[in-house]
C-alpha cells in the first residue's frame, strides 16, 4: 500500500518525511532529493502537496514556491536549435 | 446524526423547510391553476428564470438573491422550467383529486404521452407510481434542448414531495 | 471485446468521424478519427497505460488534458506521447512503454530498487558498464528512443518562425475567448493560442446551463457558448487562433515567448502586451493507493465523457462536494453511468450550490459528508473504496470504516491556479487558499507584470462566469493601454466591472474578494521591481 504524491517519480508520503526528518526540509533541497516537482508534468500535481507536508512538519503556512525554469513543456531540440541559428 | 443535518449539508430542502421560506404556493391556488415553484433558497448569481417569465411573474431583487413568485401572475406557461440552470423550478397542480407536477428532464429514454415513470422525491426515494401526460421539448433561442415533462398521480400530496421521475421501459 | 462507448446521450451528440484501426502492442483495435487516442484505448476497455517508473505500479490516465503525464505512451515510435491531446490516426502502432518491466514487476517490486541504485550500480570496473546499462535501461526510465527517430532527427526540427504582435493571448478557455473577442474589435493584431485542437477549454466538457447574468452567459449550455465564442472570433479578422501552440517559456528582458505547435514547430512571438488565462488545473487527494487505474480527475472524467463519449467506468465514486463534483455527478448519471456516492470531509455544508447537490440528490445519490477515503482497494484497477468518517478535528474515526463498490472514483476537490507561465513574468507571488493556490499580485487593471494582465482561473478559481468578465475586461484593459482608448471603450469598461461586481455579490463569493482584494494593488511597478 502507497500513498503517491508525485506519480512521475513515484515519490510517496512516507518518502517526502523521512526525507524532512533528514534534514531536507525546504522544497528546494527536498526536489533534489527526493525528485518530487521534477518529473514530466513539472509539479503540477505534487507541488501543493509537498508544500503541505512540508507545512504540516514544520509547523508553518505555506509560502514558498519553487523556481520555475522552461521549457514549461518538452519541446524537441531542434526546435530550439533552428531558432538560435536564426538569431545568430 | 443524519435527522440534524440541515438543508446545506443534506443537499436539499425538504417540504417543511421550503414551506417555512414561503417558496411553496398557497393551497388554494394550486387548486385553481398551475404554478410555478422556484425551488433555489441561496443566493447564487443567476436570473434567467427572471427573464424569461413574460408574465413578469417572477421578481429578484440584485442578482444573487433567489427569486420571488407572485402566484396571482403566474400562468404555468413552463418557460421558467425550461430555462432555469440549477434545474430547481417546478410546476405544481391539484385537479379532480390528482397531483400534476412538471419537471425539468434531461435524461434518457425520452418520454412519452402515457409512459409509466417512478416518481422520486427530493432524496431520490422511490415514492410511487406515475404516468407522463405532457412531455414538451423546448428549444427555444439559446437555451439549449430540453424536456419539460409533466407528470400525474394518484395522490395530490405526492405533488408536493414529487421533483423527479425515473421512466419505465 | 467490449464497446465503452455511448451512442445515446439525453443532451450531446458525438462527431465521432471515419472508422480508423489502430495497433496496440500489435493488436488491432477500432477507433474513430476524432478521437484521441486514450479516448480509443479507453474505448476499447484498455485502462493500464503503462508502468511507473520505480515500484512497476499499472497506471491509467488521471487528467485527460495532457497535465498529469499518467498516460505517456510510444506511438510510432516516438516515447513519451501523451495520448489524452494527440488525435488518432489510421495505422498507429502505439506501445506500452516499459513493457519488460510489466512482465517482472512483482519480481522488481521485491528488490524495491530506486532510480538512484540503477545509476549506482555496476560502474566498476568500466568493461561492464555498457552491456550492464543496456541491461538496466529496460527497466526504468521511460521508454527508450527507437532506431527511426535517431536516424531521422532531422526531419522533426522546427521550422523557425518569429514573429511580433500586439497582443498575445495564452489559453482559448472562458477567459481567452472573451479577452479576445473584446480586444479583437478594437486592436488591430490580437493573436490567441491554445494546446488543443478545439479552443473553449473546460467551456466545451459543460453540458450544464450557466448561472450568472442572461447577458452575458447564463441559460446557456457550457458547449455551445465556447462554440459560438469561437465563431464570433473566427468572424474578426484582426484576431489570429493558434489552436495546437504550447506556451514553452518567456523571456523577460527579451520580452519574448517561446511556443511550440503541434510537437515539432518552435514559434518566437513578441508581444506588446500579453493576457494570460492559462486557468487552472485539478487538485488532487493523498490517500492509499491513490494512483491506481480509475482514478480521475472530475475534469478527466468530463473531457472522457463529454468530449469524446466513452465511459471512464459503470459505477464510479465521488469525492468532494464542490460544483465540479456535484456537476459531474449529474453528468455521469445522465450517460447512463452509477454514482455510488459522493463523500467529502465537509463539517459545515456541501461546498457547493445546493441547486446542484439537489439535482442529484433526487436523484437518489447519496452525500456522504463527514467522511472520507482512506484507500482505494483493487490491484491492476480500482475495484473498490474504504472510506471513514472523521470527528471534528479531521481525525479518522476507528470503527467506522466502510466499504463502498465501485469501479472508478472521480477526485472534484478543487482546482489550482496554473503558475507556471505566469512565474515566468517575475511576478510578486503569493500563496491563497480561498483562491485556490498561487496567484500573483495584480493591479486593479488584472496587470501581474509591466506588460502582462490575467485573467480567468490563474488569476484566482472562480466560476467560469467570472472568468468570461474577467477576461472582457483584460481585453479592454489591454486595449486601452495599447492606445485603442475612446469612451466606447471606458463605457464598456464600465459596464463589465458593475457586471463582475454583481456576480461576486452571492455569499459564496465573499471569501474570494476578500482574497482578491488582499492580493490587488494601487501601484504593481512598486510590487515586481
Amino acid at each position: 500500500m502507497k500513498t503517491i504524491v508525485c506519480r512521475c517519480h513515484d515519490v510517496t508520503e512516507e518518502d517526502l518525511e523521512a526525507a524532512i526528518d533528514a534534514g531536507y526540509d525546504d522544497l528546494e533541497t527536498l526536489k533534489r532529493i527526493s525528485g518530487v516537482t521534477t518529473g514530466h508534468c513539472q509539479g503540477k500535481f505534487c507541488m501543493l502537496h509537498s508544500l503541505d507536508i512540508l507545512a504540516r512538519k514544520k509547523g508553518k503556512k505555506i509560502s514558498e514556491l519553487t523556481r520555475i525554469r522552461p521549457p514549461l513543456d518538452p519541446i524537441p531540440l531542434g526546435c530550439l536549435i533552428s531558432l538560435s541559428k536564426k538569431s545568430i | 446524526m443524519q435527522d440534524e443535518q440541515n438543508a446545506a449539508q443534506r443537499g436539499y430542502s425538504t417540504r417543511e423547510e421550503l414551506q417555512k421560506s414561503r417558496a411553496l404556493p398557497p393551497i388554494e391556488k394550486v387548486k385553481e391553476k398551475r404554478v410555478c415553484i422556484i425551488e433555489c433558497t441561496e443566493e447564487i448569481p443567476c436570473n434567467p428564470c427572471v427573464q424569461a417569465c413574460k408574465f413578469g411573474a417572477i421578481s429578484k431583487e440584485g442578482l444573487c438573491k433567489p427569486g420571488v413568485v407572485d402566484w396571482d401572475v403566474c400562468t404555468g406557461c413552463t418557460q421558467c422550467v425550461a430555462i432555469c440552470p440549477g434545474m430547481s423550478i417546478f410546476m405544481q397542480r391539484i385537479e379532480d383529486g390528482k397531483g400534476y407536477v412538471t419537471m425539468p428532464y434531461e435524461f434518457l429514454p425520452e418520454p412519452k404521452i402515457g409512459d409509466k415513470a417512478q416518481l422520486l422525491d427530493r432524496s431520490g426515494k422511490v415514492v410511487g407510481e406515475g404516468r407522463i401526460v405532457n412531455p414538451t421539448y423546448q428549444a427555444k433561442g439559446d437555451a439549449y434542448p430540453r424536456w419539460v415533462v409533466t407528470v400525474e398521480m394518484d395522490d395530490p400530496e405526492l405533488s408536493y414531495e414529487v421533483r423527479a421521475i425515473r421512466i419505465l421501459e | 471485446m467490449e464497446d465503452w462507448r455511448v451512442y445515446k446521450h439525453p443532451i450531446l451528440e458525438f462527431e465521432r468521424g471515419k472508422e480508423v484501426t489502430l495497433y496496440l502492442d500489435g493488436k488491432p483495435m477500432k477507433a474513430f478519427e476524432n478521437e484521441t487516442i486514450l479516448a480509443a484505448m479507453y474505448a476499447n476497455g484498455v485502462r493500464v497505460f503503462s508502468r511507473s517508473i520505480k515500484y512497476h505500479r499499472p497506471r491509467g490516465f488521471f487528467c485527460a488534458i495532457g497535465r498529469c503525464s499518467s498516460c505517456m505512451m510510444e506511438v510510432d515510435g516516438v516515447p513519451n506521447v501523451r495520448t489524452c491531446i494527440t488525435k488518432v490516426k489510421d495505422g498507429m502502432h502505439l506501445r506500452r512503454q516499459k513493457t519488460f518491466a510489466d512482465k517482472f514487476a512483482p519480481f522488481l517490486n521485491l528488490l524495491n530498487l530506486s532510480p538512484l541504485a540503477y545509476n549506482r550500480m555496476f560502474t566498476k570496473p568500466g568493461i561492464i558498464y555498457k552491456p550492464a546499462m543496456k541491461i538496466i535501461r529496460q527497466f526504468t526510465g521511460q521508454g527508450s528512443f527507437s532506431k527511426k527517430i535517431e536516424e531521422s532527427g532531422e526531419e522533426i526540427m522546427g521550422i523557425d518562425d518569429e514573429f511580433s504582435t500586439e497582443l498575445l493571448i495564452v489559453g482559448g478557455g472562458p477567459a481567452g475567448l472573451s479577452a479576445a473577442l473584446e480586444a479583437g474589435q478594437r486592436c488591430d493584431d490580437v493573436i490567441v493560442i491554445d494546446d488543443k485542437e478545439q479552443l473553449g477549454g473546460q467551456l466545451n466538457r459543460q453540458t450544464h446551463m450557466f448561472f450568472s447574468d442572461v447577458k452575458y452567459a447564463a441559460g446557456k449550455r457550457g458547449f455551445k457558448l465556447g462554440k459560438e465564442m469561437v465563431e464570433k472570433i473566427s468572424k474578426l479578422k484582426t484576431v489570429r487562433v493558434l489552436p495546437k501552440t504550447n506556451a514553452i517559456a518567456y523571456y523577460p528582458m527579451e520580452n519574448k515567448m517561446l511556443m511550440l505547435r503541434s510537437t515539432d514547430r518552435g514559434l518566437m512571438v513578441k508581444a506588446k502586451k500579453y493576457i494570460v488565462a492559462v486557468g487552472a488545473y485539478e487538485k488532487t487527494l493523498l490517500f492509499e493507493n491513490n494512483d491506481l487505474p480509475g482514478i480521475y480527475g472530475a475534469g478527466g472524467v468530463q473531457t472522457l465523457l463529454n468530449i469524446y463519449g466513452v465511459k471512464p467506468g459503470k459505477k464510479g465514486l465521488m469525492l468532494g462536494t464542490g460544483n465540479v463534483s456535484l456537476i459531474v455527478a449529474y453528468q455521469l448519471l445522465q450517460a447512463g453511468i452509477g454514482v455510488e456516492a459522493i463523500v467529502a470531509p465537509s463539517f459545515r455544508r456541501v461546498s457547493g450550490y445546493l441547486v446542484h447537490a439537489a439535482k442529484i440528490r433526487r436523484h437518489g445519490v447519496p452525500i456522504i459528508t463527514r467522511h472520507t477515503i482512506l484507500r482505494a482497494l483493487g490491484k491492476q484497477r480500482v475495484t473498490g473504496a474504504l472510506i471513514t468518517e472523521l470527528d471534528e478535528k479531521y481525525r479518522p474515526i476507528e470503527g467506522t470504516e466502510k466499504r463502498l463498490d465501485c469501479d472508478f472514483i472521480c477526485m472534484g476537490v478543487g482546482l489550482t491556479p496554473s503558475y507556471d507561465l505566469i512565474q515566468l513574468f517575475n511576478p510578486k507571488m503569493v500563496y491563497s487558499s480561498e483562491l485556490g493556490g498561487f496567484v500573483p499580485v495584480r493591479d486593479m487593471q488584472f496587470r501581474f507584470a509591466e506588460n502582462a494582465y490575467i485573467a480567468g482561473d490563474c488569476g484566482g478559481v472562480e466560476e467560469a462566469t467570472t472568468a468570461v468578465l474577467e477576461g472582457g475586461l483584460a481585453g479592454l484593459y489591454a486595449a486601452r493601454s495599447l492606445g485603442y482608448a475612446d469612451e466606447e471603450v471606458s463605457a464598456k469598461i464600465d459596464e463589465y466591472e458593475h457586471a463582475l461586481e454583481e456576480d461576486r455579490g452571492s455569499p459564496f463569493s465573499s471569501d474570494i474578494k476578500a482574497a482578491l482584494q488582499k492580493i490587488t494593488v494601487e501601484n504593481i511597478e512598486e510590487v515586481i521591481k
